[in-house]
């Protein structure tokens, strides 16, 4: 009995280290086919890490590329906004995010949104909410040290400082705080999908009974509004919504 | 249908003739020339001798399948008596032009008289390219000899006879005659394999001198002159010019009183006729391999080349003009792009490209301009450094290179936000279809787990739990900092355990010194203190006699008060009358007094 509880607990030791080793031995793999051409091998090494249930935004923005020189637009476009809703600043998976949008048929053109808007949203996706995350709770325990020294400082002076700076902490955290709400709220409200067929028709009502309102093509971005798991109610960037068939769309 | 005709013509013409009958008939056929170029005429004649009348309505001719019939029949009789014989004749001309090359054969002609068919000769032609059986080669064509006797001929002379490929030859049509030559059409471009050809235009006036040639005096002009550019190397041949031209001829009509009137007036005697030239040989040289530069292009001739750009104050996303101009005399359309190293922040567009030539005594320069669209999207200093074109000279023989000044581009910084404005197709999206995507990224990730959260991670509890903790330690340790500060009390409670603890081990060293004064006075002073401190007293003042009340006050401390007072007393005597031997070891007081000061901390 005790050395069965031995060998499963060796057994899960192994395995972890085992799976850290293939996931980064699988990574490289991906790389090396990548750059002798076979984006087949790629896609296949990038989805077996994806399988194994880890990500990162390298690999999806990887993943993208070789979809990409694959021409599988829809797939490729999904990668591209998985890796920048992990890593939304980055200019690389922008730049091919925007290289595969080229390649659309469907040219959705958003209305332009006023300069407040977006400099805010630029604010908003310059920074990951991890990041956002971690610099809170790196400023919370600054504040709290802060606050401790405070109370054994006999200088004055240097407490009035620190007091000071306490405040302006203080500040900062609540600002980061809302922002980290704002950036939380805003990435659970706002679902997209990726249209994976080649071409979807977009009804103006769940189930059958719904009129044809307009066709997509794959690899079009469109804002989830709601809907059940078989149907969903989409948008898209200019206004334009309607129903589309579950099935038919990957949730980025 | 050719038949068919020449008969009708022949009883309209002939119906009423009738030759006097004669014995015997001859039938001749023959013709000015046999051999003879696409571009000649000839006339063919039939006679018919007889010594009686014959009727013409009898005569059978071939028809001219392989020529065409240009002028006639024309018809002539003519009646002799001689010795009392008559001899009559009836003469039959045509004037035929060939169709094609080859050789050909007219048939023979045929008459009936008086049951007797008569046949005239089959008669040979040859229709060459040249013509005649002296064909004029590119050596002697000057000042030909052999045509010497010909009234008229055109000969093609050119400048060289050797040149390099791509290098300008010119051809020059000169036409020489004894006659009055009135017009000459144009001639159409020379047929030439392996060449560009360019017309060198000639004033329309052409200049007319007098040379002689062979003793004979012609009247001379050129007719046309060609720049032409091999294209390729070896022996080439310029294929034989035609020429249309009219010449004014004298109608000799035999004592006619209008002579006066017809000859050399306007209402007529032009008559249309070609001349052909000499075909012309031309060895072409390759360009030699030696020294032949990489980027050489096949530019033959002398070129400038400058660059420049057009705009100054260059800024990011903004399109900017290179111009690259080569000039000079040469093959200049065939002068490729010269090849521009452009760096990757700039993006290039197809460049466009105008071309304009002229002739300046008698070589063709031309002028070749490339527009560059530059789209820089970089700010900074961008370097093109100089841009050369390489080409072969042929007067000197050897290949050179012509080099623009060094091309630099200033680029000051654009504005971002129009290239995300600009509507329809905007210049970024054109960047980026031209461009492939980015490569993919090589560094190794750290992996984590899909959809999981920082925020709702334990992570985020034990971080911001912990600080709470540390900080209620914090403000407990602030409270008690504070106490002992403030509250003497506090201070002497807080300061008790410590201090006997001190002098319990200054009195453990005693005793290991062997000292038992200083033991015992430790010991004492220990147990006195604490005790003190911890009734809020001052040292000083306290007795062991108070202590020992007071701890009788406080209850069920008989045990502990009892000890407290023999172990006092054991130090009193040890430390005021040492002589006295204590039956007590010192090791053994060290003990009771730890026991008893923890008894004493609990309890107070």
């Amino acid at each position: 009995m005790k050395n069965l509880l031995y060998l499963i607990t060796l057994t899960l030791l192994v395995n972890t280290v085992l799976s850290a080793q293939t996931k980064v031995d699988l990574f490289l793999q991906g790389n090396g086919q990548y750059e002798s051409g076979d984006y087949e091998g790629a896609v296949r090494s990038y989805t077996d890490i994806v399988e194994m249930g880890f990500e990162s935004p390298e690999l999806w923005y990887n993943l993208g590329n070789s979809y990409y020189k694959l021409e599988r637009l829809g797939y490729s476009i999904l990668a591209y906004e998985r890796a920048k809703k992990l890593l939304p600043g980055d200019e690389s998976i922008l730049y091919n995010l925007r290289a595969a949008n080229l390649l659309l048929k469907d040219k959705v053109t958003a209305p332009q949104d006023n300069l407040i808007i977006r400099f805010i949203r630029s604010v908003i996706d310059s920074a990951t909410t991890d990041g956002v995350i971690e610099f809170i709770i790196l400023l919370y325990l600054a504040s709290f040290f802060i606050y401790t020294l405070t109370l054994f400082m006999a200088n004055r002076r240097l407490k009035r400082f620190l007091n000071y700076s306490l405040i302006s902490f203080g500040i900062i955290l609540f600002f980061t705080s809302v922002f980290a709400g704002l950036k939380i709220e805003y990435e659970l409200n706002s679902s997209r999908a990726v249209v994976m067929v080649e071409e979807m028709s977009v009804s103006s009502a769940p189930e059958e009974i719904g009129e044809e309102l307009f066709l997509l093509h794959e690899g079009t971005t469109v804002e989830l509004i709601g809907g059940s798991d078989s149907w969903k109610h989409i948008r898209l960037i200019d206004g334009k919504a309607g129903w589309a068939p579950a099935e038919m769309l990957e949730v980025i | 249908m050719l038949r068919y005709k020449i008969y009708i013509l022949l009883i309209i013409l002939f119906a009423w003739t009738t030759l006097l009958a004669q014995k015997d008939i001859r039938l001749e056929a023959t013709v000015t020339k046999q051999d003879m170029s696409l571009y000649d005429r000839f006339t063919y004649k039939l006679a018919i001798y007889g010594e009686t009348q014959i009727n013409v309505k009898d005569l059978e001719i071939s028809n001219f399948g392989d020529f065409n019939i240009v002028g006639g029949p024309s018809q002539s009789t003519s009646f002799q008596f001689v010795n009392g014989r008559i001899s009559s004749s009836a003469t039959f001309s045509w004037v035929l032009a060939p169709i094609k090359e080859g050789s050909f054969i007219i048939k023979p002609a045929s008459i009936e008289y008086r049951g007797k068919i008569y046949k005239s000769e089959p008669i040979k032609i040859n229709v060459t390219k040249t013509g005649g059986s002296n064909p004029i080669t590119s050596k002697d064509s000057k000042r030909s000899g052999i045509r010497g006797g010909v009234a008229t001929f055109l000969v093609a002379t050119a400048d060289k006879d050797k040149i390099y490929k791509g290098e300008q030859v010119s051809v020059t049509y000169r036409i020489y005659t004894k006659v009055k030559l009135v017009n000459f059409n144009t001639p159409s471009m020379p047929e030439a394999i392996g060449f560009w050809i360019e017309e060198i235009p000639q004033p329309n006036q052409p200049l007319v001198e007098v040379e002689v040639v062979d003793g004979v005096r012609y009247t001379t002009a050129v007719v046309a002159k060609f720049a032409l550019f091999p294209t390729r190397s070896g022996e080439l041949t310029l294929d034989p010019l035609p020429l249309e031209y009219k010449e004014r001829v004298n109608r000799r009509r035999r004592n006619s009183i209008f002579d006066d009137f017809f000859d050399d007036s306007f209402l007529g005697g032009f008559v249309n006729r070609r001349v052909v030239s000499n075909e012309l040989k031309i060895e072409v040289l390759p360009l030699p391999d030696r020294g032949k530069p990489a980027d050489f292009s096949g530019a033959v001739g002398q070129f400038e080349l400058s660059a420049e750009i057009v705009e100054s104050g260059a800024k990011v996303n903004d399109a900017i003009t290179l111009r690259v101009k080569i000039s000079g005399t040469g093959n200049i359309k065939y002068v490729k792009l010269p090849n521009i190293k452009f760096p990757d922040e700039v993006e290039v567009f197809e460049p466009e490209i105008s071309q304009e030539s002229s002739i300046k005594r008698g070589r063709i320069r031309g002028e070749k301009n490339f527009g560059y669209v530059l789209i820089p999207r970089k700010s900074g200093i961008i370097e093109l450094g100089r841009i050369s074109l390489s080409y072969f000279d042929p007067t000197s023989k050897g290949y050179k290179i012509t080099r623009s000044k060094p091309i630099q581009i200033e680029v000051g910084e654009g504005d971002r936000s129009t290239l995300t404005s600009t509507p329809g197709l905007s210049r970024e999206e054109v960047a980026i279809l031209s461009s492939d995507i980015r490569f993919i990224k090589r560094e190794l990730p750290e992996f984590r787990v899909i959809n999981s959260k920082l925020y709702q991670s334990g992570w985020m509890v034990f971080w911001g739990v912990t600080p709470l903790f540390a900080l209620s330690g914090a403000f407990l340790f602030r409270k008690h900092l504070d106490q002992m500060s403030t509250n003497v009390a506090y201070q002497r409670r807080r300061r008790a355990s410590s201090e006997s603890k001190k002098r319990l081990k200054r009195a453990k060293s005693a005793m290991e010194a062997e000292d038992s004064k200083e033991f015992h006075s430790e010991i004492n002073k220990a147990l006195l203190g604490a005790a003190a401190d911890r009734l809020n007293l001052s040292v000083a003042s306290v007795s062991a006699e108070e202590v020992i009340e007071r701890l009788k006050e406080k209850g069920k401390n008989e045990e502990i008060a009892a000890e407290f007072s023999s172990v006092i007393r054991n130090c009193e005597m040890a430390i005021y009358s040492p002589e006295v031997s204590s039956s007590v070891s010192m090791e053994d007081t060290y003990n009771e007094a730890t026991g008893l000061l923890d008894n004493l901390l609990k309890v107070l």
